[in-house]
């Protein structure tokens, strides 16, 4: 079986400036943060955003001067840092374009995107300012058409009358990159603990970069199916990066520090 | 059950809002916690009157059992010995917007006399004063949850006759305004805040004070608030029992993570 593998900097010059882009992990749990560090280090330029619950590993790309735009529901490492401080400074002096949505609005477009849908139907942000309000201008999303053309569409159910729901646009990315516990040479791949909304952010990205901490025999993951996360087809490519999530945490992934 | 025999107690703040958060937790429900108090509460009331709450955390947790106290709602802790270990997409899709979710438990930087929370930017949305991480899950909360228990700072500038941006919806301009804007169900229940407890008015969903924290008086409370609060009911915020105090420092928090 042909063999993914390649080296970190081979692996983040395939993302070129300007590219879309979504990162695995949630605030300050097991981000692709090797990745991340490589990206800064290339001077990538422009990156389009996509995410949830982001924390360190966008902000640290905002801070460095990586980013254009970025369409999200929260930026911060949650107790360690209730606000990414490099995603305030970069807002309050303008320095880059932004989207806000909830959380499961962000999911429910990675969903929509990982199942070949355009849009799907969701009952949350109603009332809210996340709803009513568009950060982006109409100007901001013509500039680019991978911006969908609408922040979202309010509909009334065509099967029960007065029913009102909202549609989210799907995301489809050019790059998902993830760390993960353990993968195969070919991309069979196997996250531990939390799953997050990896696998869906995966599955609406064009070319999906793998981090992993370990490599591993084929075998070995196939002994037990039930427990593996993305198919090898999905993974274009396979990094190994022990403690690639570094400083953000992961479930059994242990850092032993030694005194010299 | 430990008995602690203390009188008269000494408790801080922190540790009276804790105890009076988790007191609006029923046994048996399905709570769906937020970063911070929220975890503290919820905890908290497992280790006392509500056993067999159930816990779900938007990164994925269902049913923590939280032997230690997570430092966030993407913390591996909240996974430890849990009933399941899902992901964003499962419990918001599932479990919040399929009506699962009895109390959602939730803070803000800035909540008007409705119960609507921001925690998005202060000033000018598009070109804030000060940037917040935005929603995150507490948009999906507020609108998906059966009822809401709200966190909340209590200063005047923090309680403002308009907040603005309503990132969490409660119950917009009162009367039926939020069933009106299209959400099917919930609304806030209780504000839990530095200085006392506020309860809404059954039809207007206006918010009055319902408790003052011990040492302070209604009216000052009311003085404090930059909307005008009917304080007319108010009585002394009960104050935590021995045993509430002894499970909070020396189970929920003994490494004082979020105690103070």
């Amino acid at each position: 079986m042909a063999s993914k593998l390649i080296g970190l900097a081979d692996a983040a010059r395939l993302v070129p400036d300007g590219a879309t882009l979504s990162l695995g992990g949630f605030t300050a749990q097991r981000h692709p943060m090797a990745f991340v560090y490589e990206l800064i280090r290339q001077r990538r330029r422009d990156l389009y955003l996509f995410g949830h619950s982001p924390g360190g590993d966008w902000d640290i790309l905002l801070g460095a001067g990586c980013v254009k735009r970025v369409e999200l529901a929260y930026e911060a490492d949650e107790a360690f840092g209730t606000i990414g401080p490099r995603w305030r400074r970069a807002v309050q002096g303008g320095q880059v374009e932004w989207e806000d949505y909830s959380n499961f609005g962000m999911v429910t477009r990675f969903q929509a995107g990982a199942m070949g849908l355009p849009f799907l139907p969701t009952r949350t942000m109603f009332g809210s300012d996340v709803m009513a309000k568009a950060a982006l201008t109409a100007e901001q999303r013509a500039a680019d058409p991978r911006t969908s053309p609408q922040k979202l569409a309010v509909i009334e159910s065509p099967f029960q009358p007065g029913e009102k729901l909202i549609l989210l646009p799907a995301i489809h990315t050019e790059f998902c990159v993830l760390h993960v516990q353990k993968a195969t040479e070919n991309g069979l791949t196997r996250v531990e603990g939390q799953t997050f909304a990896d696998n869906i952010q995966a599955l609406c990205a064009e070319t999906v970069i793998v981090t992993a901490e370990e490599i591993v025999p084929e075998d070995e993951l196939r002994r037990e199916p039930e427990r593996n996360f993305l198919p090898p087809f999905a993974v274009k490519h396979v990094v190994h990066v022990p403690l690639g999530h570094t400083l953000t945490r992961s479930t059994n992934i242990m850092i032993t520090i030694r005194a010299s | 059950m430990t008995t602690v025999s203390n009188p008269p107690l000494t408790y801080s703040l922190t540790e009276l809002m804790a105890v009076t958060a988790a007191r609006e937790i029923r046994d048996n429900e399905v709570v769906f916690a937020g970063t911070g108090l929220p975890m503290l509460g919820a905890m908290l009331a497992q280790h006392t009157h509500a056993p067999n709450c159930l816990i779900i955390f938007e990164a994925g947790a269902i049913g923590s059992r939280m032997n230690h106290l997570p430092m966030s709602v993407g913390d591996p802790r909240t996974v430890r010995g849990a009933a399941m270990a899902a992901g964003l997409a499962e419990v918001f899709t599932y479990m919040l917007q399929a009506g699962k979710v009895d109390v959602g438990f939730i803070s803000g930087a800035q909540i008007d006399r409705y119960g609507n929370i921001n925690s998005t930017s202060v000033g000018d949305y598009h070109h804030p004063q000060v940037r917040f991480p935005g929603s995150g899950g507490s948009c999906d909360i507020a609108c998906l949850a059966h009822r809401t228990v709200i966190i909340a700072q209590h200063e005047k500038r923090r309680l403002p006759e308009k907040i603005d941006y309503i990132t969490s919806p409660g119950w917009l301009t009162g009367g039926n305004s939020r069933q009106e804007a299209g959400l099917i169900r919930g609304g806030p229940s209780v504000v839990v805040t530095t200085k006392g407890v506020l309860r809404f008015r059954p039809t207007s969903h206006e918010a009055y004070l319902n408790s003052y924290h011990p040492g302070l008086s209604a009216g000052a409370v009311g003085e404090d608030t930059g909307f005008a609060l009917d304080t007319s009911d108010a009585f002394e915020t009960p104050v935590p029992t021995a045993e509430e105090l002894h499970i909070l420092r020396n189970v929920v928090d003994p490494e004082r993570v979020f105690l103070k």
